[in-house]
């Protein structure tokens, strides 16, 4: 048990301190940009290696680990980065533990490499959380597979090149198509999220897949979307963990220059305990979030849910008391969309809604087995 | 980063867990697994069975007679002595006025001191806190002037926990006025059998009488009895607050009463239905982020001090300790309403007279007594005040 980063933990940390400082400048050009993906950031992401920092060498990653993905989004966080890092790492460890071994690598490399953006079309209205309910049909014929159902709101689609849909074959198996965007652009109603991203409700009723898109079926396709579900749930607590850091500090730096009745606002007894209360959420979420990791590394899927699922709970908790504490302490130019303090709160309200709310986690939580 | 205990940590964990399994007499762990506080003869016999074993001293150097084990270690030590319903180690003596006195006292006070601590003969009560100086505590008044080779003590010291079964009291006494408050304060040692010391209890809502006040009324204190220099009491007590902090956590206690609750909720059927289950689980999450705050502390040198321990874990294992026992009072249901009289000794003549199941009688005095958990120690008001310090730069 030793929580000091290591050396190459230490390096990866450092380098995305300075890369994210950096982004703040240019963060109005993501926001610009078409699906919230600047060219410049996209290939600087790349060439940093975040997208195949934390996985492992024999599907060419890094090998860095849980840890390695959670200091990149906790980086991402801090600077409200908007370029889909952890859709398309959600895609690829989906690809990683579902797909056929010798297709693996093949698709992992140009996605890894900036050249094909591949995005998870898994989510379905109904799920709130539960991944394992798919109700989209894949019903074989003899052009291949005919489709029905809808996936809502599909972090990223819009700008993906390939979509990686899940269904389920003849009403059972669940299974994995892999299918060019341009095949489904008719049928992406796209939206903006309230933090900046691009986003898509995709509707499969009547959509025709050729019988080579299906990449993979069985088993081992739930797991998959499992596991990764877990790993992005982590790395989007870190995304936020980041987030609150940055709310925290602009709020703190806020109360020091704001002055009223003569005197710094932050002289005044009141708002210095909201404050505290923020650090004590960050605190307490920097925390949990260890324990999502440590559960993540664990062979029990039951122990990983538990602590994933915890993760989850705790720091929407903090998410929201962090977030609506910090607009609060900036009064009016708090709910302005020229001040930054905003979009974090933005940010922070998104991370509350996404992967499920509180009542589906503390539910998994209590369901999984003991494992603490 | 390394996310498990080593084989060796878990193989101490093991030892700890066989030792306790062995040596720990029914009555004393069915008393504390009920929630009632320990009584001296409890203490004296746990003390010297470990120090038959050298652990008495879980945090001390092994030059000074403890074990030498690791922050990690002493944790583990912790959860496994109150999980199993073990008296935990004298705070004011281990974790308190002994690493004062090694750290800053005479070698002939430390050959005086320390060794009767270790075996269990003496136990030291603290007397910090005044009728005028709680969170406010330098402005302490109980005076010491020296006179010839003591000091003579006047003043009023207040919820001095133990002061009624202890051998001595440690305390903050005032020996300069010139100055700034905290630069008059010493750090004086007071045997309880010196002439001119009263002590009263203080009878507390919930039954128990381990606080007290303490009068001084002209007490001839030798002044071989002063730990180190006249005048740095207060600097000697922050630097030993500074090492302590994860202690405020409360992690072992909250793993003892969260693992009770879920067991009695499960035979009661309580934990079936949602909303207490749900509130339970959300209680459960939130002593799983403090203890993995507490390993932060314990295990990572750069983090630690950017996060602001030792604040944000007395604010949450305080509130934490309430919050498990409205719970738990909510679980027993009707009968957390009785007084049950506080057990003096283990044989519980009463409880075959009182309703209730045979494990309630602590749950509501454990429920009153927390409420102070949130105003000792330094109250939560004071450690917010604390927090916003640090973060704004001030």
């Amino acid at each position: 048990m030793d929580f000091t980063l290591s050396v190459e933990e230490a390096m990866l940390k450092e380098s995305i301190d300075c890369f994210m400082l950096d982004y703040a400048s240019r963060r109005p050009a993501s926001l610009a940009a078409p699906h919230g993906r600047d060219p410049t950031i996209w290939r600087s992401v790349i060439e940093l290696g975040w997208l195949p920092a934390g996985f492992s060498e024999d599907v060419g990653g890094f090998g860095l680990g849980a840890v390695a993905e959670i200091l990149i989004h906790e980086g991402i966080g801090r600077g409200l980065m908007v370029e889909p890092v952890l859709a398309a790492t959600l895609a690829a460890r989906v690809i990683a533990l579902a797909a056929p071994e010798g297709r693996c690598a093949a698709l992992l490399a140009p996605l890894f490499s900036g050249d094909r953006l591949i995005i998870l079309a898994h989510d379905e209205p109904e799920a709130r959380g539960d991944v394992q309910l798919v109700e989209a049909h894949a019903v074989r014929d003899s052009q291949g597979f005919r489709l029905s159902g809808r996936k809502a709101m599909i972090d990223s689609a819009p700008g993906a090149d390939q979509l990686l849909i899940s269904a389920r074959i003849d009403g059972a198996d669940l299974a994995l198509f892999l299918v060019e965007a341009s095949h489904l652009a008719g049928r992406m109603r796209v939206c903006r999220t309230i933090d900046g991203r691009a986003a898509a409700e995709i509707d499969l009723d009547g959509a025709v897949f050729s019988a080579s898109a299906l990449l993979a079926v069985g088993p081992q396709v739930a797991n998959a979307i499992n596991v990764a579900h877990d790993h992005a749930i982590v790395a989007a607590a870190a995304d936020a963990l980041g987030a609150m850091e940055s709310a925290l500090a602009i709020t703190a730096e806020y109360l020091k220059t704001r002055h009223q009745f003569g005197v710094p606002i932050s002289s005044f007894q009141a708002l210095q305990h909201k404050l505290a209360d923020m650090v004590v959420a960050i605190e307490q979420a920097r925390s949990i979030i260890l324990c999502g990791v440590a559960a993540l590394s664990s062979g029990d899927s039951a122990e990983r849910a538990r602590g994933v699922s915890a993760a989850k709970v705790l720091v929407m908790t903090s998410a929201r008391l962090v977030g609506a504490h910090a607009v609060q302490l900036h009064g009016g130019i708090g709910v302005t969309e020229e001040h930054l303090i905003s979009h974090y709160f933005r940010r922070l309200t998104a991370f509350a809604i996404r992967f499920g709310g509180a009542d589906y986690h503390l539910s998994r939580f209590v369901t999984s087995q003991d494992g603490l | 980063m390394q996310f498990e205990y080593s084989a060796e940590d878990t193989a101490f964990r093991d030892e700890i867990r066989e030792f306790i399994a062995a040596e720990l007499p029914d009555h004393i762990r069915r008393r504390f697994r009920r929630g009632w506080r320990w009584t001296r003869p409890e203490m004296v016999f746990w003390t010297k069975k470990l120090h038959a074993r050298g652990w008495s001293a879980p945090n001390w150097p092994v030059e000074y007679g403890g074990t030498g084990w690791s922050p990690l270690r002493k944790h583990i030590f912790e959860i496994e002595t109150w999980v199993a319903g073990a008296p935990p180690t004298h705070n004011q003596n281990f974790d308190l006025v002994g690493p004062i006195v090694y750290g800053f006292g005479t070698d002939a006070l430390k050959r005086q001191i320390l060794p009767p601590m270790l075996s269990g003969d003496t136990f030291w009560a603290q007397g910090f806190s005044e009728p005028g100086a709680g969170s406010d505590l330098a402005s302490l008044r109980t005076r010491a002037v020296r006179d010839g080779d003591h000091y003579v003590v006047d003043g009023q010291k207040i919820w001095t926990t133990d002061a009624e079964i202890c051998d001595g009291i440690f305390t903050l006494v005032r020996t300069d006025w010139s100055g700034k408050p905290q630069a008059g304060i010493s750090f004086l040692l007071i045997d309880r059998a010196l002439p001119g010391i009263t002590i009263r209890p203080i009878e507390m809502l919930n039954g128990e009488c381990h606080l007290n006040e303490v009068f001084f009324d002209s007490v001839r204190v030798p002044v071989a009895s002063l730990v180190g220099e006249e005048n740095k009491g207060w600097g000697y007590t922050k630097t030993l607050l500074a090492h302590e902090r994860t202690a405020s956590a409360r992690i072992p206690e909250l793993r003892r009463d969260l693992a009770l609750l879920k067991a009695h909720a499960t035979e009661s059927g309580l934990i079936e239905r949602a909303g207490f289950r749900n509130r339970l689980a959300q209680v459960e999450i939130d002593i799983i982020a403090l203890e993995f705050t507490v390993l932060r502390v314990l295990t990572d040198h750069h983090d630690a001090p950017a996060m602001r321990a030792a604040s944000v874990l007395k604010i949450r294992g305080s509130e934490l300790l309430q919050a498990l026992s409205e719970l738990m009072i909510e679980e027993l249901g009707p009968y957390a309403e009785i007084t049950y009289p506080v057990p003096t000794d283990w044989s519980e003549p009463w409880l075959a007279d009182l309703p209730g199941p045979d494990w309630a009688s602590g749950v509501m005095g454990g429920f009153l007594h927390r409420r102070a958990a949130t105003i000792y120690g330094g109250s939560n008001e004071i450690q917010r005040n604390l927090i916003a310090r640090a973060e704004l730069g001030r």
